[in-house]
């Protein structure tokens, strides 16, 4: 099957490759771009463990083709820490660590992309809607309680230095 | 779950989408969102020659109000329309029913058109436009088409789409202001394919008999369908708790639901019950003073 | 350890997990993220029958596919013995690592295809045509049990689908039955499940010089080297664990998949990787609890256990799971089905059952989540029946701490903790006093609420004689560590228990500090890999790492330190016993006039002198125990179950670290509520799996989990080297159970089956109300 030339920005840098149409975006994310830090659960769309950011919105990347990202911007997990500050760590990735909201850690990456709307939205969620933003990525270790501690607790944070 | 190859031909324009869709081989697919899709490319239960991907068709994409009505263009994502002010004000119902689509990172990807052209008999979007009266517009090649939708759905995974015919649009008639909406609907899980839901309409007039009214239903059959007898039990009356008791048993047996690993198909049935008739009194509470 | 090393610093506090800081920013290493230039890839074909004689196959056109280095089918294993597992008095069917012959479920391995990448291995497994003429199929229990039906294992000389037939008794059932004043009898149900990590399974094999080397997502390492070396002739074998995204027990198998992917590597040498998918793990990896289990118990008038007689059926599928063995859920029943009550007459049989089904494996709990379900559920029908409270049946039953050290009917000897006093605090926890007027008023108004309680007691910790009173006669009972100070100052640790999420590393780090001196943040715990040193043993699973591996961990730590404080001694002319290391520094205990880092100690040091490693097994099991308590309402109109409240008492004994032990609690909680309201794997008549994706397997999110409350008793283990005892696995263990008798309470029906049903427990809603109006 014919390679397609694709050109995509990932977590800030440009890059090319040939693929094949039918390569998962989850699988050149990793495979070709090297970034490992995006997991794969389930390739059906359900887990969320790939979610990544697609131009500004989180998707699943194991529901599209690279091919379909060509002159997209993309950002994952590695480009969220590069992001943050002096600790490396965004406040949601400290609060998860604060409140013991991961233990094997691999669902940990598609949780931290899929809440980044949740967490810059000018509305201010209640619990239920945390837990429903959440839905979409499925955890086996914790019971999710202590991710929407995190959650909340990052919310509350990043309320008040705005309020600052 | 790796899918196997195709060819993939990004279009640009309508005219481009519908000359591959005519030229290519039979089995090609069109991939807006690929929520539905990629997952059965994934498995490999559809292995199409060549994939057209009208992602960058941004004339599709719209929402908008036309003489009252509402039109939305086909590749329309979820996340647009439940962040729709249009939406919102005019068609509540819309922006209800999406909220149930899956998660929202399926919302940000899939869109509108994908949903009806798919045609799942447990999808959202097809059984609140049935409550609503839409109609769908199609092109191809050979001319544009508008389809109601009681002419639309054939059957799970079957619609009136003839090979070559792309869905570009969707519209909606008016509604009256102060009209009342409920959309309804049982899941196990948040975000799964409902076991049954319910759509509902419906207009009051200054004595608050229901002058008008939709009660569109999920589960109840392969496709969106409307509980007639429901509609007519409710049409002219005061809505009251017994009436939408009544209502709601008589759209739950007129339909005809499948059993699966949830349940037999009288919990499927009684599952409907619940639904419609929680649905009919949150819409009539919803109405506002006529 | 109290008594060895004086104060515990660390041990107790809730710090923040070493591990997260790669996990959190991407940056760890799961097993699909080594990156091993030129690795090919396997996909497997597998069965689409459940039952089967392979007529022919033809793999022609996927070994002409461009891509594909090989196309391996059971004809090029001929020289590769099958898979046995050996069990005393119960029959072993053997398993090829590819099907030979007959396939046995849908799913079962027939053709490894490897390829240059995952897509082509797929592209070639759909052009291998297989044909197989279908057998009639044993699916259930009640099938595999009837004589007109085939018996799966009869070409290996095994007459029976009956694996595993034993009995256990202890006293005189019998008379104690005649003079009982109330007998029941029931019948409880689990439904299958499957464990579901995160992360799938998967392993890549290089060969480094005249090493396999096998990078394995496993709880296992040393089993996994063990058969590799012992199945393949393969002397030189080390398995290394990356980062591992879950286990619940499924990846202490050493699987055919695994196995395969060695052989593929030598074969071609060159190196192979497999990383299982959703549908692969769903279908085709391990399932687990398919049992159903009659029993009769026997109480007098003041609800007082007198005898118990069992009956337990568990479907083990079409194959034993190397090494943990076919008949650990069987066994597990069998010894536990008591429960943490007083119990002299016990007759109790279990049967492990093949049939055309996926292995039973080891999931979170092993037989324990069934057995609990027995005797909570037991507890509330004898109350129910009697009159008394559910909290009331249990003081009069629950073993007293008087009484302990307990040895029950099962010869299990309970060593320590109140169980009675788990109870009482679970009681008042969960509001117990005020709920029957708060329930009376929400039914007056329509809303139906019930609660239930689950107490039980588990075994933790496993020695060597447990495991072969188990049957599992490959197990080893010990843990071991290997650590290595070097002369930066740090300290390196390898143990034989990988870290596949509970935040061992962090734990181990606080023990090892303890037990040293030496500072938290120059402890390094290295991901386990069996080319270390001398290290070997069991591995992660079934509630072993912070007891026994920390065992270990405390005994080489000593060693270290009371090396260095000789060291120091010599240097600083200051007898030993005047000595103290804090924070990496030895120095006196009185003014901290003398001392020397234990970096300069390093420098000085032979090599080897701070090169320590040691092994642990203890010598009694540490029995841990919970009360679970949780409020429901059920919707009368859907049947739907809400948790409005649940709360834990448990002791674990010594808490090391209490952000862990209850993060633990709560994760396994969640496998326990999805098991008892979501989970369950069908298959129909013709053993076609129903739900092999997660649209159909419904593992719970966010929305559909309660928030727990957790006390700890915290009484520590007299037995165990810390007090520490075992806690991955108790929250699955009650949940079930403590679900089913709320439900039953808020429903005043007997809810005996998981997971519960909407639909019937809809039906059982209705008739309350119409009995109402």
């Amino acid at each position: 099957m014919g390679m397609q030339r694709i050109s995509v920005n990932v977590n800030g840098a440009d890059v090319e490759a040939r693929v094949e149409p039918r390569l998962l975006l989850s699988d050149f994310i990793r495979h070709d771009a090297g970034l490992t830090g995006t997991h794969v659960g389930c390739e059906h769309g359900v887990c969320g463990a790939c979610t990544v950011e697609v131009d500004g919105a989180p998707a699943r990347s194991c529901l599209m083709f690279a091919v379909q990202v060509e002159g997209a911007v993309i950002r994952t997990v590695e480009g969220l820490t590069a992001s943050a500050g002096p600790e490396g760590w965004s406040v949601l990735q400290q609060s998860l660590h604060e409140h013991h909201g991961l233990q094997c850690g691999f669902c940990t990456p598609g949780i931290l992309m899929s809440l980044q709307p949740l967490l810059t939205a000018e509305e201010d969620p209640d619990e239920t809607q945390i837990r429903e933003a959440l839905a979409g990525n499925l955890c086996r270790c914790t019971g999710y309680e202590n991710i929407v501690n995190a959650v909340m607790a990052a919310l509350a944070q990043v309320r008040s230095s705005r309020a600052a | 779950m790796k899918p196997a190859s195709f060819d993939y031909l990004r279009v640009h324009s309508v005219e481009e989408a519908l000359t591959a869709l005519h030229d290519g081989p039979e089995d090609s697919k069109i991939i807006a969102g690929g929520q539905s899709l990629v997952p059965l490319l994934n498995f490999r239960l559809a292995e199409p020659a060549l994939l057209i991907d009208i992602n960058d068709l941004h004339e599709l994409s719209f929402v908008r109000r036309v003489g009252g009505a509402l039109r939305i263009g086909a590749l329309t994502r979820h996340s647009t329309l439940e962040k729709s002010a249009v939406v919102r004000d005019g068609w509540p119902l819309l922006q209800e029913a999406v909220r149930f689509v899956a998660h929202p990172q399926i919302r940000s990807r899939g869109t509108i058109g994908g949903s009806v052209a798919h045609a799942d008999s447990a999808a959202e979007l097809p059984v609140a436009l049935a409550a609503l009266d839409a109609e769908f517009v199609t092109r191809s090649v050979s001319g544009s088409r508008r389809i109601p939708w009681r002419d639309f759905f054939l059957g799970p995974m079957t619609t009136a789409l003839e090979p070559g015919e792309l869905l570009v649009e969707v519209r909606v008639p008016l509604l009256r202001k102060s009209h009342g909406h409920a959309f309804v609907e049982h899941t196990r899980r948040n975000g799964d394919f409902a076991l049954a839901g319910a759509g509902v309409v419906l207009d009051l007039n200054s004595d608050r008999r229901c002058s008008r009214i939709s009660v569109a239903l999920l589960g109840a059959a392969p496709t969106p369908v409307r509980a007639t007898d429901a509609e007519d039990c409710l049409l002219g009356a005061v809505i009251t708790e017994e009436r939408a008791a009544r209502a709601a048993k008589m759209a739950a047996e007129a339909g005809s639901p499948s059993g699966d690993l949830h349940g037999s198909v009288a919990y499927h049935r009684s599952l409907l019950e619940v639904v419609v008739r929680r649905a009919i009194l949150a819409a009539n509470l919803r109405v506002q003073e006529p | 350890m109290q008594d060895t090393i004086g104060t515990l610093p660390l041990v107790g506090r809730a710090l923040g997990r070493i591990e997260d800081r790669q996990l959190l920013s991407g940056t760890a290493t799961f097993l699909d993220d080594i990156p091993i230039p030129g690795a090919l890839h396997v996909a497997y074909v597998r069965s689409n029958v459940a039952h089967g004689t392979i007529t022919a196959m033809d793999t022609r056109a996927a070994r002409e596919l461009t891509g594909v280095r090989a196309v391996i089918t059971a004809d090029d294993l001929d020289h590769v013995p099958p898979l046995v597992t050996p069990v005393a008095n119960a029959a072993n069917p053997p398993r090829h690592l590819l099907a030979k012959g007959v396939v046995r479920y849908v799913g079962e391995p027939i053709v490894a295809v490897v390829a240059t990448s995952r897509y082509v291995a797929e592209d070639a497994a759909a052009l291998v045509a297989v044909d197989i003429d279908p057998l009639p199929v044993v699916c259930t229990l009640a099938e595999s049990l009837d004589p007109s039906k085939p018996v799966l294992h009869a070409g290996a000389g095994i007459d029976s689908n009956v694996l595993f037939d034993r009995v256990l008794e202890s006293g005189d059932p019998d008379s104690a039955f005649q003079r009982a004043a109330h007998v029941i009898e029931r019948t409880f149900r689990h439904s299958r499940v499957a464990p579901v990590p995160m992360e799938t399974r998967g392993a890549a094999a290089t060969i480094v010089e005249d090493e396999l080397v096998l990078w394995a997502s496993s709880q296992f390492p040393h089993a996994l080297k063990e058969t590799v070396s012992d199945l393949l002739g393969v002397e030189k074998v080390r398995v290394k664990c990356p980062d591992i995204g879950g286990g619940f027990g499924l990846k202490s198998l050493a699987s055919p998949e695994e196995i395969l992917v060695a052989w593929a590597a030598m074969y071609l040498n060159e190196p192979v990787k497999w990383v299982e998918d959703r549908s692969e793990n769903l279908i085709a990896s391990a399932h687990a609890r398919d049992m159903e289990v009659s029993v009769r118990v026997a109480a007098d008038h003041d609800g007082v256990l007198l005898a118990m007689e069992v009956d337990a059926l568990c479907n083990t599928g079409a194959y034993s799971v190397h090494p943990i063995t076919h008949t650990l859920e069987a066994a597990g029943v069998l010894s536990m089905t008591p429960g943490p009550y007083r119990l002299a007459h016990y007759r109790a049989r279990a049967r492990a059952m093949a049939t055309n089904t996926c292995p039973a494996g080891p999931y979170r709990g092993v037989g324990l989540p069934v057995a609990t379900l027995v005797h909570e559920r037991v507890m509330d029908i004898l109350a129910d029946e009697l009159g008394f409270s559910a909290v009331e049946i249990r003081r009069r039953n629950l073993i007293t701490s008087d009484e302990l050290p307990y040895l029950t009917a099962t010869s299990q000897k309970y060593d320590s903790g109140d169980y009675v006093a788990s109870l009482e605090a679970a009681a008042e926890m969960i509001g117990y006093d005020s709920f029957p007027s708060e329930q009376r008023a929400a039914r007056s108004s329509g809303t139906l609420l019930g609660l239930g309680f689950a107490t039980y007691v588990e075994w933790t910790g496993n020695n060597s004689k447990l495991f072969k009173q188990r049957g599992m006669t490959a197990l080893k009972g010990w843990d071991s560590c290997q650590l290595d100070l070097d002369q930066d100052g740090r300290v390196s640790v390898w143990t034989s228990s990988p870290s596949i999420g509970q935040g061992t590393a962090t734990t181990y780090a606080q023990v090892l500090a303890d037990a040293t001196g030496i500072a938290i943040d120059d402890i390094d715990i290295v991901q386990s890999d069996t080319g270390t040193g001398e290290v070997d043993g069991n591995g992660t699973g079934s509630s072993r790492s912070a007891s026994v591996t920390s065992g270990a961990i405390i005994l080489a730590g000593t060693e270290l330190k009371s090396r260095l404080i000789e060291d120091a001694a010599a240097l600083l002319d200051v007898p030993a016993d005047e000595l103290q290391i804090v924070d990496s520094e030895v120095s006196e205990h009185a003014g901290h006039e003398r001392s020397i880092d234990v970096r300069i100690l390093a420098g000085k040091a032979d090599p080897g002198r701070y090169n320590i490693g040691r092994t642990f097994e203890a010598d009694d099991v540490l029995y841990s125990y919970a009360t679970h308590a949780c409020r429901v309402s059920v919707d009368s109109e859907t049947g739907e179950v809400d948790i409005l409240q649940y709360v834990v008492a448990e002791d674990c004994g010594r808490v090391i670290n209490p952000l862990i032990v209850e993060g633990q609690t709560k994760g396994a909680l969640a496998q326990g509520i999805a098991a008892a309201l979501y989970e369950s794997f069908h298959y129909d008549e013709a053993g076609q799996p129903q739900t092999g994706s997660f649209m159909d397997y419904l593992v719970p999110t966010a929305c559909e989990l309660p928030r727990v409350t957790i006390r700890h008793l915290e009484i520590p283990a007299p037995n165990g080297i810390l007090g520490a005892k075992g806690v991955g696995e108790g929250g699955t263990i009650a949940a079930g159970a403590a679900i089913a008798n709320a439900v039953s309470n808020a429903l005043a029906s007997e809810h005996n089956t998981l997971p519960l049903r909407p639909e019937v427990l809809q039906g059982h809603a209705r008739a309350i109300f119409e009995n109402l109006h």
